[in-house]
């Protein structure tokens, strides 16, 4: 089984089995289009990833490593936040933080199944809440001139679902 | 010698035969055994691989070294206080530190330990997701919840309104109201960044053109709805130069307060407008003389349900235009009669593809034989609720229109419906067809093969004997069966229909008297002595793939058809009026957890409890009809707002008795529902 190392921003090295390094597009295309050769034993930068990030991440990948390619859905199809499978579930119950560094991370490393399963959980986090808890939840701050919120409400009242 | 022994085995036969055939068996066992290659090729599934990598690594050497154990924050949860915050990490971290180094090899020992939210005394804001991310978080919400997202923040405000897709799920509607410039919707809209593709106007007073409502919405609409609404000739003139984009226009029930088109000068265009319908406003021969100028390429006139007199050489005129493009009209409803028809059939170089001319009861059936034998190329013909059709009007159409794809009618009185009409027919994929005679066997489809056919309709009609399985044997691939209000001599000829029906998604047995609970239990068949068809029995609770199933009005059902049905894709259900009780709604909603529409209405024995199964443990519940269920109470309502937060749209309490207006107000509080009846 190779392996290539990997070096995070704060200067920690991963040694990483290729298999599982390669669940990111980044990765992948780096050793396989750029021709990085990983048996020179240098490792591959990413200096946008942080140790602990990185980590689980990897966690994340080794076990979804064998996973085959999800199928295509069409735009149309109305997209479920219901099926998460448990053990991802389990592993996303994280605090905002690191849910949202796990993603920042898993989109400059290019992992589409990962960055569908936390956004799917930031999803089911905004479901069903008033503006002011969404803003509570993730800790945004209201940056509205006065009096805009007001007709974005207003404009809100004008709008409905549309139907299928 | 010979004939003894043979005489000896005749007569004890009964007892030879199993003792040799178990001594042949198990010679014949052993040889295969000693002969054939016992290894079967054997690959371990992705869970097994998963599990083996999981155990045989040396991670179990270290108990602490669990990834999932690290962490416990609810996800859910409201951030904490930044004091709490910062000791939580703290405390976390040394935890996070300590599990590393077992898990994946880390070679050099960064010079700072501590992670970046150690440090901090307050709770950091969270990143900035990128753009491209948030779209697809918000692809994910419906759009109640992303008219909530676009009030928290001006970066999220700005992704929602710039991004299409997710403003397509807003629809602008207007609603008893007036238009005018300077009215609120104009304030408020006027400057607003978003698209909008889509407005209805419903009982809507449009005053004035509010040129500056339009200007900023127009761009971009793509689909504009005027139903029950009041302007004038030159107001909606004025509104459709600024949506040169409309690809969809409806004028419906709508007062014209003057209409002087001929002073408003038409300078514009439409080109992109496919589709117009024009219902109940009065004024055709004006709109047909203004649309005639401003939309060229349109492919789909929608007159149904048009009552109206003077139209005819407007209307002409107005298809002449449009010739080149147009591919379907809709005229069912209206009071269209032979000659207008024939105007219409014969404009140069026009190429119907569909027409309907349902409920038009001024047409003969010579229209319809005319009709199609000017315009050979329809593929859709809907003249249901027209005329009884015969053997001979019959076999014309299929004639002329060997290309029939869809179609809906009525027949009476056919001797063989085979050869006349259905022999021709081998293209058709949708055939609804309503029996007029109510004499058995007057409708027999036994002898028509179609393997194209997908959907069937059949009403009222009565199946003679035997001939269901024979006809759906060799129409392999129906997906949605309706069989309303039919007989059948033998009812058991439908429930051997169903082997043949494995692709069955949508099956509407509504007012099918001849059932019983028996039809759909597995064990009662069994009783039954049918020699040679019992082989092929294929009970109606086997299609796995059935979506929608309409049994109301089977007035003999009762729970033990729920009991017995166990569907897993079940998306929608109507049991109307059928003899039901909360211990049948318990099965259901066990049985069918997908369940989406829930139509159980005029079941007069539903309790509450029922209520309660139905909203708490079918978790996709949108739409609920408990109309005329009158035993239910207001406990029903406190079960739907405790349990029915967030999926549910539609809710139907109307003919309930014994619920008070006050709880029926506080329905009003449940945010997801959008169409209420109490």
């Amino acid at each position: 089984m190779s392996t290539i190392k990997l070096e995070t921003s704060d200067g920690v090295k991963f040694t990483v089995k290729t298999q599982v390094a390669k669940c990111s597009g980044t990765i992948r295309t780096m050793l396989e289009d750029i021709g990085i050769n990983p048996q020179d034993g240098e490792a591959i930068p990413l200096s946008n990833v942080h140790s602990t990030i990185l980590q689980k991440i990897l966690v994340w990948a080794e076990h979804h490593v064998d996973d085959p390619e999800p199928p295509r859905e069409d735009a149309d199809a109305a997209k479920r936040t219901d099926d998460i499978c448990s053990w991802d579930e389990d592993f996303l119950k994280v605090d905002q933080r690191t849910l949202f560094d796990v993603m920042l991370a898993a989109n400059y490393l290019d992992m589409k199944q990962l960055i569908a399963v936390c956004c799917k959980t930031v999803a089911n986090m905004i479901k069903g809440k008033t503006a002011d808890q969404i803003r509570r939840t993730f800790n945004i701050e209201n940056d509205f001139p006065p009096g805009e919120e007001d007709k974005i409400r207003l404009r809100n009242q004008f709008c409905e679902e549309r139907s299928r | 010698m010979w004939p003894l022994i043979l005489q000896f085995l005749r007569s004890n036969v009964a007892y030879i035969t199993l003792p040799i055939a178990g001594i042949v068996g198990v010679i014949g066992y052993n040889i295969e055994s000693l002969l054939s290659d016992k290894y079967t090729p054997y690959s371990a599934s992705i869970q097994e691989q998963r599990a083996e990598r999981n155990t045989d690594d040396e991670n179990l050497k270290n108990a602490a070294d669990v990834e999932k154990l690290v962490y416990r924050e609810n996800v859910l949860g409201r951030n904490l206080s930044p004091s709490l915050d910062s000791t939580a990490s703290v405390r976390l971290s040394p935890v996070v530190r300590s599990c590393v180094p077992n898990r994946f090899v880390m070679d050099t020992v960064p010079p700072t330990p501590p992670p970046p939210s150690a440090s901090a005394n307050e709770a950091p804001p969270l990143p900035r997701l990128p753009t491209e991310i948030l779209v697809t978080i918000f692809q994910h919400l419906p759009m109640a919840d992303l008219a909530q997202v676009r009030l928290t923040c001006h970066h999220w405000h700005d992704t929602i309104c710039y991004t299409s897709s997710l403003m397509e799920k807003f629809v602008l509607s207007f609603k008893n109201c007036r238009l005018y410039e300077g009215c609120e919707q104009c304030r408020v809209l006027a400057k607003s960044k978003s698209v909008y593709t889509k407005a209805t106007l419903k009982a809507v007073a449009v005053e004035d053109a509010a040129d500056t409502l339009w200007c900023a919405l127009g761009e971009d609409l793509q689909d504009l709805t005027l139903n029950d609404c009041s302007i004038s000739g030159e107001t909606l003139v004025r509104l459709l130069r600024c949506t040169p984009n409309l690809r969809y226009f409806a004028l419906k029930t709508t007062k014209f307060e003057e209409f002087h088109i001929n002073n408003v000068s038409v300078d514009f265009r439409l080109e992109k407008l496919e589709t117009l319908t024009l219902r109940s406003i009065f004024v055709y021969d004006e709109c047909f003389a203004m649309f005639r100028q401003i939309c060229p390429r349109l492919k789909v006139l929608k007159l149904n349900y048009s009552s109206f007199e003077g139209w005819g050489e407007k209307l002409v005129q107005f298809v002449q235009t449009v010739r080149g493009t147009l591919e379907g009209i809709n005229l069912s409803y209206t009071k269209i009669g032979a000659t207008l028809l024939h105007k219409l059939a014969t404009v140069d170089r026009l190429r119907l593809k569909k027409i309907s001319l349902k409920s038009s009861y001024d047409l003969k059936q010579r229209d319809i034989i005319q009709l199609s034998r000017l315009q050979p190329s329809i593929v859709h013909l809907n003249i249901d609720n027209l005329f009884p059709a015969d053997d001979q009007i019959l076999s014309e159409i299929s004639r002329n229109l060997p290309n029939l794809k869809r179609i809906k009618l009525h027949i009476c009185r056919v001797h063989n419906l085979q050869q006349s009409f259905l022999g021709n027919m081998r293209r058709l994929e949708y055939l609804k067809i309503t029996d007029a005679t109510h004499v058995a066997g007057n409708l027999d489809l036994s002898a028509y093969e179609n393997t194209h056919l997908e959907k069937l309709y059949v009403s009222a009609a009565t199946f003679s004997r035997n001939t269901l399985p024979r006809f759906f044997e060799k129409s392999p691939n129906i997906r949605s069966l309706t069989l309303y209000q039919c007989s059948y001599e033998n009812i058991h000829d439908l429930q051997l229909s169903f082997a043949h029906l494995k692709k069955l998604e949508y099956l509407n047995l509504q007012r099918t008297f001849d059932i019983d609970d028996s039809f759909f239990s597995r064990t009662v068949f069994d009783s039954v002595n049918m020699p040679f068809e019992r082989i092929r029995f294929f009970p109606v609770t086997n299609l796995t793939r059935l979506c929608y199933l309409n049994l109301s009005r089977c007035r003999d059902l009762s729970d033990e058809t729920l009991v017995a049905i166990s569907f897993p894709r079940l998306k929608k259900i109507d049991l109307r009026g059928l003899n039901i009780t909360d211990f049948g709604v318990r099965a259901l909603v066990r049985q069918c957890p997908r369940l989406e529409y829930v139509h159980v209405d005029a079941c007069k024995r539903i309790c509450d409890s029922a209520v309660l199964m139905l909203c708490r443990d079918l978790r996709r519940l949108k739409l609920l009809n408990l109309d005329g269920c009158r035993a239910i109470t207001d406990a029903s309502i406190e079960h739907v707002i405790a349990h029915c937060r967030t999926s549910l749209v539609w809710l139907n309490m109307m003919n309930c008795p014994l619920l008070t207006d006050e709880a029926k107000h506080r329905l009003e509080g449940v945010r997801s529902i959008r169409s209420l009846y109490v």
